[in-house]
C-alpha cells in the first residue's frame, strides 16, 4: 500500500462521488491533509448537516428544510400551473430564469426501461394526488429533452388530459438530447414562455 | 501520400484507427471505448493537427481506462461525438468494406451512418437518438410477462425513426448518384442500383423516392407496421420494425449483387463505393476528405489497384499501410513518403 490506511479510507469514500476520479480524489485528499483542523471541520458539519436537516418537500418533492419548500410555502405563487421536472437541481435552473410563477413537481428521474424504471418507480401517484385537490388547471412538463424526457412527457400527456388539464411542453428551442442544467437562463426562459399543448 | 510499411500485426493499423477515432468518433473496426485504452494504463490520448483549407484545426480525444471520452476543437472540450465529427473528414476503406456487396445489410448501414455523421450533426444525433430508443423499447418488450405498454416507445421509435431514415435515404440517393459512373467505369459498362428493402415500407423503393417521401407517411407507415407485429415483437423481446432492420440491397444489372456477385464485382463496388464517398463529402463539405486505406492493395488485382491508384492521387491527402510495397506502382512509389513501421503497441 502507498497511502497510510485513513488516507486510503478518505480516497475511497471521495472516488465513490460523481466526477470524482482517482486523480481528483488524491488532489482533494491532500488538500484536505494540508488544510487547518477548523476548516475541515466546517466541510465535515457542512456535510452532516445537509443529511440532518434536508428532506423531500411533502408537496413538490423538491429538497427543503422547513415542513413545505419555500415555493410551495408561499401564497404568491400561482397555484394553478405545476411545472414537471425530474431533478431537483431542474427546479434551480428555471428558477435561476425568474420568469416561472408556479409551482413544481420533482417525479426523481425519467422513464428508463434499460434502467428498469418504469412510472411506478416515479412520483406519478403524488402528482395525481395533488393535481385530485382540483386547483390545478395547467401542468407544463419540463423533463429533458432527451429520449426518455420525451417519452416521460408523453406519457403524462396521456395519463392527465383525460383529467380535462391543460397539458404543456417546454418548447423545442432547447439543443436536442439536452438537459436543462446545461441550456442558458434566456434559452430556458424562452422555452418556458413558449410551451406548446401536448 | 504516406505509406506505413511493415510485417502484420505490428499496429499500422492502430494509427489509422487512431486518425478514424479523433476525427469521427468511430472506427473500421469493432471496437468498445474502453478497449482503446492499452491494459494498465489510465488514459489514450489522441492529437491531430490538420489544415481544412487554409485554416488550421486541431483535434482531441482522451478516452479514461473507464470508457469516458471527451473531445476537444482547438482545445475547447466538446460533449458530444457530434460536435466533432465532419470537421477533419475521412473516407477509409479496409479489407471488410469489400463485404459491402455481399455482407448483411448491417455493413451497409453502418458505411451510410459513419458518413452520415460526419455530413451532419443531425444526422449524428438522430443516429444515437433512434440507437437509444431501440434499445429502450427492446428493454420493455423483455420484460414478457408484465406486457407493459410500449404506445410512447411506439410513437418516439415511429418519429424519431421516419426523421432519421430520411436523412438515411437522401445520403443513400447521393451516394447512389455518384456510384454509378464510377461502378461503369471500374466494370466496363455495368449498371449499378440501389434499393431500400424495409420491414415497414411496402415493396422496395430506390432511395431518391424515399427521399423525397413526407416525413408523416413515412413515420405513419412505421406507426402501422408497429402495430402489426406487436404480438410477435412481445412473444420474442425483440423491436422488429424500423431504420435499424432495413437494408440497402444493391443491385448490378438488375441482379441482387448479395445473391450473385462475382468476387470481382464485390471488389469493383467497394472500391466504387469509397470513390462514391469521397465525392459526396467534397459535394457537401467543399473539402476533400483525408483518404485511409488499411492494406487494400493487396487485396484488388491489377487493373482495380489502378484504379485506386488514380482515386488516392486525386485527394489531398492519402495514409495507407501496407506489408508490402511490391502491390504499389514505381511511380506512386516515388512520390510517397514512405515510413518503415517498427513495433509500435
Ligand atoms: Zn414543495
Amino acid at each position: 500500500m502507498y497511502y497510510a490506511a485513513p488516507i486510503a479510507r478518505l480516497l475511497e469514500e471521495l472516488e465513490r462521488l460523481p466526477g470524482v476520479g482517482p486523480k481528483s480524489a488524491q488532489r482533494i485528499a491532500y488538500h484536505i491533509l494540508r488544510s487547518e483542523a477548523e476548516g475541515t471541520a466546517r466541510l465535515a458539519e457542512a456535510l452532516l448537516e445537509v443529511k440532518r436537516v434536508i428532506h423531500f418537500c411533502p408537496r413538490c418533492f423538491d429538497f427543503t428544510e422547513g415542513d413545505l419548500c419555500a415555493t410551495c410555502a408561499d401564497p404568491e405563487r400561482d397555484a394553478a400551473t405545476v411545472c414537471v421536472v425530474e431533478e431537483p437541481r431542474d427546479v434551480v435552473a428555471i428558477e435561476r430564469t425568474g420568469g416561472y410563477r408556479g409551482l413544481y413537481h420533482v417525479l426523481g428521474g425519467v422513464i428508463s426501461p434499460v434502467d428498469g424504471v418504469g412510472p411506478e418507480q416515479l412520483r406519478v401517484r403524488e402528482l395525481l394526488d395533488h393535481i385530485a385537490e382540483g386547483t390545478v388547471t395547467e401542468v407544463v412538463v419540463a423533463t429533458n429533452t432527451t429520449v426518455e424526457g420525451e417519452t416521460t412527457a408523453l406519457y403524462l400527456a396521456r395519463m392527465l388530459k383525460p383529467l380535462g388539464l391543460k397539458v404543456t411542453r417546454i418548447a423545442s428551442g432547447l439543443p436536442v438530447g439536452g438537459d436543462l442544467e446545461y441550456a442558458d437562463e434566456v434559452t430556458l426562459g424562452r422555452a418556458l414562455e413558449a410551451r406548446r399543448e401536448l | 501520400m504516406t505509406i506505413l510499411v511493415g510485417p502484420n500485426a505490428i499496429g499500422k493499423s492502430n494509427l489509422l484507427e487512431a486518425v478514424t477515432l479523433v476525427s469521427s468518433a468511430t472506427s473500421f473496426r469493432q471496437f468498445s471505448w474502453p478497449d482503446v485504452v492499452k491494459e494498465g494504463e489510465a488514459l489514450a490520448r489522441v492529437r491531430l493537427d490538420a489544415e481544412r483549407g487554409l485554416v488550421p484545426v486541431r483535434l482531441g480525444l482522451d478516452v479514461e481506462s473507464s470508457g469516458r471520452k471527451s473531445f476537444f476543437v482547438d482545445g475547447t472540450k466538446k460533449r458530444k461525438a457530434s460536435d466533432v465529427a465532419g470537421r477533419v473528414p475521412v473516407v477509409t476503406f479496409v479489407p471488410d468494406d469489400l463485404q459491402l456487396a455481399k455482407g448483411s445489410g448491417e455493413v451497409r448501414r453502418h458505411a451510410l451512418d459513419v458518413l452520415g455523421s460526419q455530413l451532419s450533426p443531425a444526422y449524428g444525433t438522430l443516429r444515437s437518438e433512434y440507437g437509444k430508443i431501440v434499445r429502450q423499447r427492446t428493454a420493455l418488450l423483455k420484460q414478457g410477462e408484465a406486457r407493459r405498454d410500449t404506445v410512447e416507445w411506439d410513437e418516439v421509435l415511429a418519429r424519431t425513426g421516419a426523421s432519421f431514415f430520411i436523412h438515411r435515404a437522401r445520403l443513400a440517393s447521393r451516394i447512389e448518384e455518384a456510384i454509378v459512373p464510377f461502378y461503369e467505369t471500374l466494370s466496363v459498362g455495368e449498371r449499378v442500383e440501389m434499393r431500400f428493402e424495409t420491414s415497414w415500407g411496402g415493396e422496395t423503393r430506390p432511395p431518391r423516392e424515399w427521399a423525397a417521401a413526407s416525413r408523416d407517411e413515412v413515420e405513419w407507415l412505421m406507426r402501422e407496421a408497429l402495430e402489426r407485429v406487436s404480438r410477435k415483437e412481445r412473444a420474442r423481446g425483440v423491436t422488429l420494425v424500423g431504420p435499424h432492420r432495413d437494408d440497402l440491397v444493391l443491385l448490378i444489372e438488375g441482379l441482387s449483387a448479395r445473391g450473385f456477385a462475382s468476387q470481382g464485382q464485390q471488389r469493383s463496388l467497394a472500391l466504387a463505393w469509397k470513390m462514391a464517398e469521397a465525392e459526396v463529402v467534397g459535394a457537401v463539405l467543399g473539402c476533400t476528405p483525408v483518404l485511409l486505406l488499411d492494406d487494400v492493395m493487396s487485396e484488388l488485382d491489377e487493373k482495380r489497384r489502378a484504379a485506386l491508384q488514380e482515386f488516392v492521387e486525386s485527394g489531398p491527402q492519402a495514409l495507407l499501410t501496407t506489408t508490402n510495397l511490391a502491390y504499389f506502382a514505381p511511380e506512386m512509389l516515388e512520390e510517397a513518403e514512405i515510413v518503415e513501421v517498427a513495433d509500435v503497441r
